[in-house]
């Protein structure tokens, strides 16, 4: 249908309004795609199905559980907080300046420099800087047991007579516990506060945040000292007198003339912080304030509360980690109809900006006919594709299924039932085939039962040289089929032999071993640009699960005619090359596997080699060995025993591949002879072809 | 446009069973040969291969893979009189209205970036060529120069999809796979289509590759390309595992081979024997490849002819000695992908790196090929996917520019078998913008080196989903005047 997408078909009874017409049902998604290049996010368009596990279920069950409590405690908090001593709390307020303490100061340095420190008052005399010192850092002890709040200070030098004003830019400032070096390492969390005579908090903050040129810049001048508050959000306890550290990064833009700073501390709690615009309203009588103001008190209040605080914060987690827990849980996308179709136009010659004959959504012409009485919209036509009087459908499916069983379908093209595929070899039998499929309600399973146990599959494989060359291919189905299995079907196959094999169900991929500089030699320099092997039991999922990047495919898959996923392929090469001999035999896969096999023979066969070596062989081909073929894997496996016991590093170095290890308690010569029968056993082109 | 003749049959269809189970002669060595990439030989329902098509020039390809896009304007394209134009707004009569990818299409001006670097007449061809290039100018007598390539595709990954499978949608077989499936293998120990990957030594931007690029398509997927890789397996999974040695595989293979024997005496499949060859053909590549790629016997002349990263695995110079060495061993198909030719911006500093990279062992290689008798029926192909821009991306200094992907005109060059020396193909405008004289569309470009294989790019043809497919498709035209 593809080829119409320019052009009429050229052998198929196709016109490019087919095409167009088909396109319609599917030109009618409201889909526009979420996220830029640049700023990827991680929602889908709707509509679309959440499918939680029952344990996210339960998950996001108690989060919300928790939310609705702690959101209650708030409620009920809030009302207490903001009745219960308000007259209280406003007669402390408006006497509002927070009663700050000097502060002993230890010492002080400017780099490796250790600075003056002039009393009264604890000044740390800071000089003009040399260009490369960029950092003054302080110590000082408080009056009191808990900080709660500090305020720095900043004036110009007692004898700074050179210049009367000066401009300190401070990009970075951190406050520590000095007890002990290891206290040092945690900064204690700090919140700028605006208070009356003071630098307003959003300034300060520029001297909190990482972001590179942003700092906290004040003009000292002669007749002003300058001053910044900053709350700790952790309050500073001690047994004894609380003593800090400070550090200030200086921005290196400007040389500065001297200047001082001492820092000083307080106890009282965090809403006795009143910023100027509060305290006004606090100062006004009860009545003449406005409901905006008093708003204003409350929001205040609540925000300096320290339970409310806390209990805000924890509200705050919860909803992010329902939120998380949400974006957690797989999706998948539904496709939704536009309330108003998308008119839908043939193409000139396919190109997507030269417009032609507006079309409307319809089945191809040469075709059953669309269902009358059904809407022209996607549920239309799959009804139309699955209707009884509709052959079509049915019949591809079923040799498909066909194809899957036998190697060949009943029409060899699969994916071709035109005028250039291949009529089919048996006629009647793809049509009783398709009616039966319809009839047991397109039940596969029911279909795949029935083809399995057919008697023209249950036929022997062998075939004499006169079959084999009036019907070399077996079209006409007088043998069994004997073909080699899929690249997937290859590895499971073996990883289920050695009883490697994890047979969990769903999940995201895995990744499986996998030879390294694959991906380095061809991925550009973003993203991920290297394949991390997973670990346990990620290694031995069904080749379902395995990883698959479309730009470095498997290369053990492609090995084995696997397709490489960029386009629809429905019928797979099946080729024989030496690179596959290669990848059996020395893939840490089969080597791994091997050896697995290998115990599990030791342990399930007996105690002689010729017990153990005829239930290896079982379990590899499905059947006894001919005293011959056990013959030739028993003298083998004499000859490698006896090898290995001359050479015991060599076979300890054959049983480390993979990444489970050894029986400590078996013999290396022994195991090794026994994973090389293994290996033999799974190379045998009768253990990876179906017969 | 000459019928295309079906196919008798598909050859993905046909077994290899049946190809052998319908030889009237018995099945020797030298079908086994091709049983590694049985070349499939246009309609192997008859013995006699139709393949090649008349007597081929060249019986092998190295592909110099140039990933990025070189920019045609500092290496090959001359254009003196752009130095008095520089800064000038591209004038949009050159211009044309073409789309621009979205990277300068936000730009307020197009400033003409006249080149750097200075050019000079070399040989007795008198080829111009870039001062980055002074080893090519020792060879250039060797070159044929095409400088009107023109592409259809302005972003990478199409464009080099385009350029090795004649689509710029995923899907289709590579060059290197027609071949392998056209012609089959001279070499029963080697693939016979070889990739090797290296990344640029500077740093500069390296586009992704995609492995569909040495892909076989739809065609039986033991064409596509086989990459060697620097270090212990140049070949997946080639090496023993630890504690095997050779004298243990051989013991193993011997006694899996004596079993396989007793399964082909009970059934009679003939792909049973197949399997049997497959395995002593990959006990013989355990030997031939490592002998292959082990340069350590060498002699120093050799890597002084190719320059000091020679000496380092994996690297454009030592892949060009392992080119070498592989079409000496007579692989159809040898493809080298060097990365890092995407100089959108600084791109003097990145396109010097990338000369350092490769001009000198690209002309090492054409020297011994030379000598060894080698290069006349050897083709060699060096270039990218698409040229860059006249106008430079990015801020235009008299030191620095960067250029943008421009499909509409570039150069590759190529040499040996069934090409014409010594000369310059194609013209273009006083911009390099616009082609002005000889176009060579990509189809026209893979008919031709068809063409120099013996095979008639109509011809090749495979069938697949009801459809018959050629490399060039619906298009191609012989370029005959570079033909020798």
């Amino acid at each position: 249908m593809n080829c119409a997408r320019c052009h009429d078909h050229k052998y198929d009874p196709l016109t490019q309004k087919d095409y167009y017409g088909m396109f319609a049902f599917f030109h009618n998604v409201p889909e526009s795609g979420v996220g830029t290049y640049s700023a990827p996010i991680r929602r889908n368009t709707p509509p679309f199905l959440k499918l939680p596990s029952p344990e996210t279920q339960e998950k996001l069950a108690t989060l919300n559980r928790e939310l609705t409590e702690a959101n209650q405690r708030l409620t009920n908090l809030t009302a207490t907080v903001l009745s219960a001593d308000r007259v209280e709390w406003e007669d402390r307020a408006r006497s509002a300046v927070p009663p700050w303490s000097e502060a002993e100061t230890l010492n002080a340095n400017a780099g490796t420099n250790s600075l003056a420190i002039k009393e009264p008052g604890g000044w740390v005399q800071v000089p003009s800087l040399k260009p490369d010192v960029r950092k003054v850092t302080m110590a000082v002890r408080v009056p009191q047991s808990r900080v709660t709040a500090v305020q720095i200070e900043l004036a110009l030098a007692s004898d700074n007579s050179a210049t009367n004003s000066s401009k300190v830019s401070v990009s970075k400032l951190k406050l520590v516990r000095a007890e002990s070096p290891e206290a040092e390492k945690h900064p204690l969390p700090l919140r700028p506060r605006t208070l009356a005579g003071s630098a307003p908090a959003a300034d300060l903050a520029k001297a909190l945040d990482e972001k590179a040129g942003s700092s906290w810049t004040v003009t000292l001048s002669a007749d002003r000292t300058e001053l910044g508050a900053f709350e700790l959000l952790e309050v500073a306890r001690s047994s004894n007198n609380v003593m800090v550290k400070l550090e200030l990064d200086l921005a290196p833009d400007d040389l500065l003339p001297a200047w001082q700073l001492r820092l000083r501390a307080t106890d009282v709690a965090s809403d006795l912080l009143v910023p100027p615009d509060i305290l006004a309203v606090v100062r006004k009588p009860a009545a003449e304030r406005t409901a905006e103001e008093r708003k204003q008190v409350d929001d205040f209040r609540l925000a300096h509360h320290p339970e409310n605080l806390a209990l805000s914060q924890h509200v705050a987690d919860l909803k992010k980690r329902i939120d998380e827990t949400d974006l957690s849980i797989p999706i998948t996308l539904v496709m939704e109809e536009m309330a108003e179709p998308r008119p839908t136009f043939v193409l000139v010659r396919g190109a997507y900006d030269k417009k032609g004959e507006l079309v409307t959504a319809s089945t191809p012409s040469h075709l059953p006919a669309f269902l009358s009485g059904q809407p022209t919209n996607r549920l239309g036509l799959a009804r139309w594709l699955v209707d009884p009087g509709n052959p079509l459908t049915a019949r591809v499916t079923v040799n498909r299924l066909w194809q899957s069983l036998f190697g060949v379908g009943l029409v060899r093209t699969t994916e071709d039932f035109g005028t250039r595929g291949e009529l089919p070899s048996h006629p009647e039998l793809l049509d009783w085939l398709a009616l039966e499929f319809v009839r047991t309600d397109w039940d596969v399973k029911q279909m795949m039962k029935l083809l399995v146990t057919s008697a023209t599959y249950r036929q022997d494989s062998r075939a004499t040289p006169a079959l084999r060359a009036v019907d070399p291919e077996n079209r006409l189905l007088a043998r069994g089929p004997r073909y080699r299995l899929s690249a997937e079907m290859i590895r499971d196959q073996a990883l289920a032999i050695s009883g490697l094999l994890v047979e969990k169900w769903g999940g995201p991929s895995v990744k499986p071993y996998h030879p390294s500089g694959l991906y380095e030699q061809v991925v550009s320099g973003t993203g991920p640009s290297t394949y991390v092997q997973g670990k346990g039991d990620e290694l031995y999922r069904r080749s379902l699960y395995t990883y698959w990047k479309r730009s470095v495919p498997n290369p053990a898959m492609l090995v084995f005619d696997a397709p490489f996923r960029e386009t629809c392929t429905v019928r797979r090469a099946r080729t024989t090359t030496p690179l596959q001999a290669l990848n059996l035999l020395n893939d840490p896969t089969y080597v791994e596997t091997a050896r697995f096999l290998a115990q599990r023979m030791m342990r399930e066969g007996g105690a002689t080699p010729q017990s153990r070596i005829r239930q290896g062989f079982r379990l590899a081909t499905g059947r006894e060995p001919r005293s011959a073929e056990l013959s030739v894997l028993v003298t083998g496996w004499r000859r490698m025993e006896a090898s290995f016991r001359g050479d015991r590093p060599a076979a300890e170095r054959l049983l480390t591949v993979g990444e489970t290890r050894t029986d400590p308690a078996s013999d290396p010569a022994e195991l090794a002879a026994y994973s090389v029968v293994a290996s033999t056993l799974l190379n045998l082109d009768e253990a990876i072809t179906k017969e | 446009m000459t019928p295309m003749k079906p196919p008798a049959f598909d050859p993905m269809q046909m077994t290899r069973r049946q190809f052998l189970g319908r030889a009237a002669t018995g099945i020797g060595v030298a079908a086994l040969a091709g049983l590694l990439n049985p070349g499939l030989r246009g309609a192997p329902d008859s013995v006699k291969p139709v393949l090649p098509h008349f007597a081929p020039k060249a019986r092998r390809v190295i592909c110099l893979t140039q990933a990025g896009a070189p920019s045609q304007l500092d290496l090959f394209d001359y254009k003196p009189h752009l130095r008095a134009r520089f800064k000038e707004e591209l004038p949009e009569s050159v211009r044309g209205g073409q789309r621009l990818t979205g990277m300068t299409s936000g730009q307020k001006t197009l400033p003409v970036a006249p080149s750097l670097f200075e050019f000079k007449q070399h040989g007795k061809s008198g080829i111009w060529l870039s001062e980055l290039l002074p080893h090519t100018a020792r060879i250039v007598d060797e070159l044929c120069v095409i400088r009107s390539l023109n592409t259809e595709a302005i972003n990478h990954d199409p464009a080099m999809t385009f350029l090795q499978t004649g689509s710029q949608q995923a899907g289709r077989p590579s060059l290197g796979a027609w071949l392998s499936y056209g012609l089959g293998t001279e070499n029963q120990n080697l693939p016979a289509f070889v990739v090797m990957i290296s990344r640029p030594s500077g740093p500069t931007n390296a586009q992704p590759l995609h492995e569909r690029m040495w892909g076989a398509g739809f065609l039986p997927s033991l064409h596509q390309g086989v990459r060697f890789s620097p270090g212990q397996d140049p070949v997946l999974f080639l090496s023993n595992p630890p504690g095997i040695t050779d004298q243990r595989r051989r013991a193993m293979l011997d006694d899996l081979a004596r079993l396989n024997h007793m399964k082909f005496d009970d059934y009679q499949d003939p792909e049973i024997q197949t399997r049997i060859a497959q395995y002593e053909l990959a006990y013989r590549m355990q030997a031939s490849v490592p002998e292959l790629t082990d340069l350590s016997k060498e002699p120093r002349s050799t890597f002084e002819l190719y320059g000091p990263e020679s000496s380092k695995p994996g690297t454009y110079a030592a892949n060009c000695i392992l080119a070498r060495r592989l079409a000496e061993r007579g692989v159809r198909f040898i493809q080298l992908y060097h990365r890092g030719w995407d100089q959108h911006d600084k791109l003097p500093e990145g396109i010097r790196s990338q000369c350092f990279d490769t001009d000198q062992p690209t002309a090492a290689l054409i020297q011994e090929l030379r000598q060894r008798g080698l290069l006349d029926d050897t083709l060699v192909i060096w270039g990218g996917e698409f040229g860059r821009t006249v106008y430079s991306q990015g801020e235009l200094t008299e030191k620095n520019y960067g250029r943008d992907h421009h499909p509409r005109c570039y150069t590759i060059w190529m040499a040996g078998g069934g090409i014409k020396p010594g000369i310059v193909f194609g013209e273009t405008d006083d911009y390099s913008y616009n082609i002005a004289r000889d176009p060579v569309p990509i189809h026209d470009l893979n008919a031709t080196i068809l063409h120099c294989l013996g095979i008639d790019h109509e011809r090749l043809i495979y069938r697949y989903q009801g459809r018959d497919f050629r490399l060039t498709d619906i298009h191609g035209n012989l370029v005959k005047q570079v033909l020798v």
